[in-house]
Parts: C-alpha cells; sequence; structure tokens
C-alpha cells in the first residue's frame, strides 16, 4: 500500500475516533461513511460501502445514550472495507465483515479506557480548576483519542493486508450468497431498529407494510445496483 | 459571547469521563464567561470552576440549553445551591429529548435514506456526502437554538423547550425512518429474487428459505423481548469463521485461490 | 401488566431510561419517587419534558409510593418506577407486600466519598448499606444501564474485604 494512501486511511481512523466523542459529532464517525470513503481511497466504493451499511444495520438500533457502552464502528470499518475491496469477491467481504465487528468491540472497549483515563487525569486532587491544566487535558484527551483511532485502523490494516490468500480461498460461497448471509444477519438488528425508530406497534407495522411496497416497486422500476452490484 | 461559546460547545464532550460525566467539559466551555462572572460573585476563578465541573450530562446538541441558563445564573449571581439543584434536574431533559429526537430517529432516518439513496442509484460517494450534509443541518440548528434558548431564558427555559414539541417531531421522522427500512427490505428483496434468476446460481428454494427466514429474523427483531439482537455479532464472527474453516468440506470444489485484486 | 422497571438513578427520566428501556418495555406511566421533587413544582416540570408522547409522569413522596405500590402492581398498565438514590429506593420498598420486586440500579455517579464499582455506579458506605437492606428483605439487586448491556448482581458489591456494617 503507498504510504499517502496508508497516511489518509490513517487519518481518516483518527478523526473518525474524534468525532465519536470528542469532537464535533458531525457523523464522519459512521461506518458507512467511513467504509464508504475508505473504498473510494482504494477505487472501489461499492464494496466499501456494502460493508459501512451492514456494520451500520448490526450496530444502529443501539442508542448511545448517558454514556453507554457501544462498539466503535467508524475506524472499524476501515480495515473492513480495504479488505472486502482488496480480497476474493465474497470471501474479502465475509472475512472485512468479521473484522470490522471485532475491531468495532475492541474500539469500545477502548472508549471506556479512555473514558477513565481522562477521569484519572481529572481526578480531585489533579488541580485541573486551574485554567491551564483544564486546557491540557483536553490536548492530551483529544490527541490520544485521535492516536486510539489510529491504533485500531492500523491494526486492521495490518491484519487486512496480510490476510492469508490461502484462508481467503476457503470461502465457500459465492459473491451474491455471501450478501445474503450477511444481509440475513443484519435482518434481526434491523427488526430492533424498526422499534427503536418507533415504539408504537400500530403505525409501525403499517409504515413498515407501506415502505415494503414502496421500495418493491422501486426494485422493479429501477435497472440494477449502482456499479455493477455485489 | 454566543458565538465563542456556540464554537465552544463543538468540544463540550472533549473531557467525558465517568466521574463527572460532561461536567468538566462544560466548565471549559463555561471558562470564559467565568472569567467574566466570578469577581461579581465574589469568588475566585478557580472556585467557580471548580463547581462548574460538578457531574452534569445533556445530548451534546442540546447542551447550549443549560450552558447559556447557567451563563444567565452565574451573570445574575445565583446561588450555587440553587444552581446546582438547576443543573441536576435539566440534565434529564435535555438527554432524553436529544437521544429521542437525534440518536434514536434523525441519525437512523438520514443513514436509511443514504442507503436508499444508493439502492435507487445513486453514486455511494454521493450519497455519503449527501447524508452528512442533511444530517447536519439539524445539529447546527440545534445547537444554536439550544443555546440562544439558554441565554435568553435562564432558569426558565422549560417553556421553550416545551413549545418546540421535540418529541413530536421525533415520532414524525421515526416514522419516515420506518417507512425507508421499510423500503430497504422491499428493495433488497425483490432485487435478491432478480440476481438468482439472473445468475442461476442458487436453487429458488434455497431463495425462498433465504428470504422466509430474513423475514423471520426481521419479525423477532420486531418484537419487545429483544436480548437475541445483543448476540448478532459474536453470532457473525462464529459463524464467518467457521465457514471459512469448514468451507472446503462445504465445496470440495473450492477453486484455488484467487489473486488478491491490487 | 406491573412495575416493569424500579430503578436508582440520579438523572431519573433521561434518555436511557426513556430511549434505552422505554423502546423495550413499553411504559405508560414514569413515576418518580422523590421527598423533594414531589413538592417542587418547577423541577417537575422541567423533568417532565423527557416523558415520551403518549406517557404520564407523576411526583411522589416515598410515603405515598408506598401506599400506591400494589396498585401499580396490579395495575394492567406499565409503570416504570424511578429513584434518585437508594435511601428513597429503600424507603419506597420498606415492608412491601408486593413479592418478586427487583430493583435496577442504572446511574449512581462519583461524589466525595463515593468509589467506583462500575463505570455507572458509584457508592459509599451508606449506599452499600441500602443495598444490604434491600437484599435482606429478599429484593433483587442488580446493576445494568441499558438492557443490551451485561448485568451484575449487586451482591456482589458487599465484599467481604468491605463489610458496610463495619
Amino acid at each position: 500500500m503507498e504510504p499517502l494512501l496508508l497516511l489518509g486511511l490513517l487519518g481518516l481512523g483518527a478523526w473518525a475516533a474524534l468525532d465519536n466523542v470528542a469532537l464535533g459529532q458531525f457523523m464522519v464517525s459512521r461506518p458507512l461513511v467511513t467504509g464508504t470513503l475508505a473504498g473510494t481511497l482504494l477505487g472501489d466504493p461499492w464494496n466499501g460501502f456494502v460493508l459501512g451499511a451492514l456494520l451500520e444495520v448490526t450496530h444502529l438500533w443501539r442508542v448511545p445514550a448517558g454514556g453507554a457502552r457501544l462498539p466503535e464502528s467508524g475506524p472499524a470499518a476501515i480495515p473492513g472495507a480495504v479488505l472486502a475491496v482488496i480480497a476474493p469477491p465474497g470471501a474479502g467481504l465475509a472475512a472485512g465483515f468479521v473484522l470490522a465487528l471485532v475491531l468495532a468491540a475492541l474500539g469500545g472497549a477502548g472508549v471506556v479506557g479512555h473514558r477513565r483515563l481522562i477521569g484519572g487525569l481529572l481526578g480531585p486532587e489533579a488541580g485541573v480548576s486551574r485554567p491551564a491544566r483544564l486546557r491540557g487535558v483536553l490536548l492530551l484527551g483529544l490527541t490520544l483519542d485521535a492516536l486510539r483511532g489510529a491504533l485500531i485502523t492500523g491494526t486492521g490494516l495490518a491484519v487486512a493486508l496480510q490476510a492469508p490468500t490461502g484462508l481467503l480461498a476457503r470461502w465457500p460461497l459465492d459473491p451474491a450468497s455471501t450478501l445474503v448471509l450477511l444481509l440475513l444477519g443484519a435482518a434481526l438488528p434491523a427488526g430492533t431498529l424498526a422499534r427503536t425508530l418507533l415504539p408504537e406497534r400500530a403505525s409501525r407495522r403499517l409504515l413498515l407494510a407501506a415502505g415494503i411496497l414502496l421500495g418493491a416497486g422501486a426494485a422493479l422500476m429501477t435497472g440494477g445496483f449502482p456499479g455493477g452490484g455485489p | 459571547m454566543t458565538l465563542r461559546l456556540l464554537v465552544r460547545l463543538f468540544l463540550v464532550q472533549g473531557l467525558w469521563n465517568y466521574r463527572t460525566l460532561l461536567g468538566h467539559g462544560a466548565s471549559w466551555v463555561l471558562l470564559p464567561e467565568l472569567r467574566r462572572t466570578a469577581p461579581g460573585r465574589g469568588e475566585g476563578l478557580e472556585e467557580a470552576l471548580e463547581r462548574a465541573a460538578e457531574p452534569f450530562n445533556a445530548h451534546p446538541y442540546l447542551a447550549g440549553f443549560a450552558i447559556g441558563a447557567l451563563v444567565r445564573l452565574e451573570e445574575q449571581a445565583t446561588p450555587p445551591d440553587e444552581i446546582r439543584r438547576f443543573r441536576d434536574v435539566v440534565r434529564a431533559p435535555l438527554g432524553a429529548l436529544g437521544d429521542r429526537l437525534v440518536w434514536a430517529a434523525w441519525l437512523p432516518m438520514t443513514l436509511l435514506a443514504a442507503i436508499f439513496a444508493i439502492a435507487l442509484g445513486v453514486g455511494p460517494l454521493r450519497a455519503v456526502i449527501g447524508f452528512l450534509l442533511v444530517y447536519n443541518l439539524l445539529p447546527l440548528v440545534l445547537r444554536w437554538w439550544a443555546l440562544s434558548a439558554g441565554l435568553a431564558h435562564g432558569r426558565a427555559i422549560a417553556g421553550a423547550l416545551s413549545a418546540a414539541r421535540l418529541p413530536s417531531h421525533a415520532e414524525r421522522i421515526g416514522r419516515a425512518g420506518v417507512l425507508l427500512l421499510g423500503a430497504i427490505g422491499g428493495f433488497l428483496g425483490v432485487r435478491s429474487i432478480q440476481l438468482w434468476a439472473a445468475s442461476g446460481q442458487l436453487e429458488p428454494a434455497s431463495a425462498a428459505i433465504a428470504i422466509l427466514g430474513g423475514l423471520l429474523l426481521f419479525g423477532s427483531g420486531l418484537r419487545p423481548r429483544r436480548e437475541a439482537v445483543d448476540w448478532v455479532p459474536l453470532t457473525m464472527i462464529l459463524l464467518v469463521i467457521g465457514l471459512f474453516l469448514a468451507g472446503p468440506l462445504l465445496a470440495p470444489d473450492l477453486l484455488p485461490a484467487q489473486p488478491a485484486r491490487p | 401488566m406491573t412495575i416493569a422497571l424500579l430503578r436508582v438513578d440520579e438523572r431519573l427520566i433521561h434518555g436511557q431510561v426513556t430511549v434505552g428501556w422505554g423502546t423495550r418495555l413499553n411504559p405508560s406511566h414514569y413515576v418518580v419517587v422523590d421527598e423533594e421533587l414531589a413538592h417542587s413544582d418547577w423541577e417537575a416540570e422541567i423533568l417532565a419534558l423527557g416523558a415520551p408522547p403518549g406517557t404520564s409522569v407523576s411526583f411522589v413522596t416515598p410515603n405515598e409510593g408506598r401506599q400506591l405500590l400494589e396498585v401499580w402492581h396490579a395495575s394492567p398498565e406499565v409503570f416504570v418506577v424511578l429513584t434518585r438514590d437508594l435511601g428513597q429506593m429503600v424507603r419506597l420498598l420498606e415492608a412491601t407486600p408486593v413479592a418478586d420486586l427487583r430493583v435496577n440500579l442504572g446511574g449512581m455517579h462519583h461524589r466525595p466519598g463515593r468509589r467506583e464499582f462500575l463505570p455507572y455506579i458509584y457508592l459509599d458506605e451508606e449506599d452499600l448499606r441500602h443495598i444490604q437492606d434491600l437484599l435482606l428483605s429478599g429484593i433483587e439487586v442488580s446493576a445494568r444501564d441499558l438492557p443490551g448491556s451485561h448485568g451484575r448482581d449487586a451482591s456482589g458489591f458487599l465484599t467481604l474485604d468491605h463489610d458496610p456494617r463495619a
């Protein structure tokens, strides 16, 4: 991988980690965004998008309320998308998805550790009521958060780039069946997401039915997946 | 003052921690104002900062309500105990309303809209840029409005919050999200059947089983008891690893390793 | 239905309760049991803003709540009952005839004298005594901030080297 591309991916991972909680929350940290951007950097936005969308649906039903401890999918989607792009179709998507899920769990644990560290640095005896000290902890925290994101992305990239071709060749499903399998896995969280979106049952059923008809109609009227599809 | 506070509010979660939650972040946002108000209260800046850093939480986009109100209370030299009571009570609705409106409705709805747009033929990069532009409209408006209302109303923010009818907006956005979720499902269902029919790679029976399985799984996600969903990531990890390991047994005619794409 | 959630949470009606637990339990009533808030209109007005549409919020004292526990428990509707500290939860459940009650610890944050047991649970000696009181009355106490997160039995907080009665 070219150094400039590597730097771009690591920078995206760092930005995603910062955007997740500490800086701005513009949602650059969503896996749909980081996955698609990583895929675009590698010249294949479609596979990056598919991986990001699968991660999105798997985790989107969880609401980050009140400092809940959740998986961090943004930086994790980057190496997942890279693997989905560079490895053989089907096997790459499956392996990329698993890699991203594992990294998202690690990232979530990293967020907890980071919050503990900030809490320790801000302890009652740390003298943070002095403005300079408060600013110092803020800057240190932001720097560590960015490094944390880059570390997750970098670790994942190391795994993705070293993934043994022998193992990837053992994948038994064709690309279309692989996508169907992963979509099946996302179906349960998608149902749960519908509940998160609209807790009231009667309207939810009606709107879901209307949506299904709308989507089916759209599929019949439009051509194929953009970019040739999966 | 408003602009300076608004810019600082983008970093209000920069010091998020389990001891004070948003407390220290709020104290950093308030720092320039405390420099101004502390002498009038007859207290030192460090004392004021310590008070401002007590445990607090709110949705980041609505935190401006509390920050604006706290600036007003500090300017009016409100007794510390009264400020503390206000902080304690205001954090709950600012969290609940923001979580419902943004995390449970606006964010999923705009993401689903981007996914559906891609399904309809919009390029992934364009759809993602569109998502970022559309999504961020609401947070920008919320941040500005919350801070302005907090500064204008001080402790009496209940009227402004109530008049905005955020829960009703959240419900409407949630409805749009459910419609889009159904549309994505319907699109994928029909398109999968079309792909199978065209490729001939999968038997119609397998296709029917997959679609039925998807519907069943989707339906079980709709049920109130959703502990099963917590296990989806682990199940998927184990399933995919299992398929990699058992690959040659399941498909003995596997081709030799294909070369990686450049 | 019944009391679907009996929770100690300093933030009371906030996102974890209304979105996290609310979408799973679908309650129709949120009850805040608190001596001060039951007599403070301005605080109750602000707190009630966090409740989802179609739900009601009421504020009662622990003594009033104790009288109403059986009514809530036997009601066909779903109640979420909240206190902001363990002391008021103990007062609410004191000598209650309602069986099979489970107390959920959802958010008790740092303050001087408290130490961390979980990222969202900080307790002092008095809190531990209250947990022991609840356990001795046959009430299950566990910590879990959100339905999807890993729960922890609160009896584990009462370790041998940390006797709250000491």
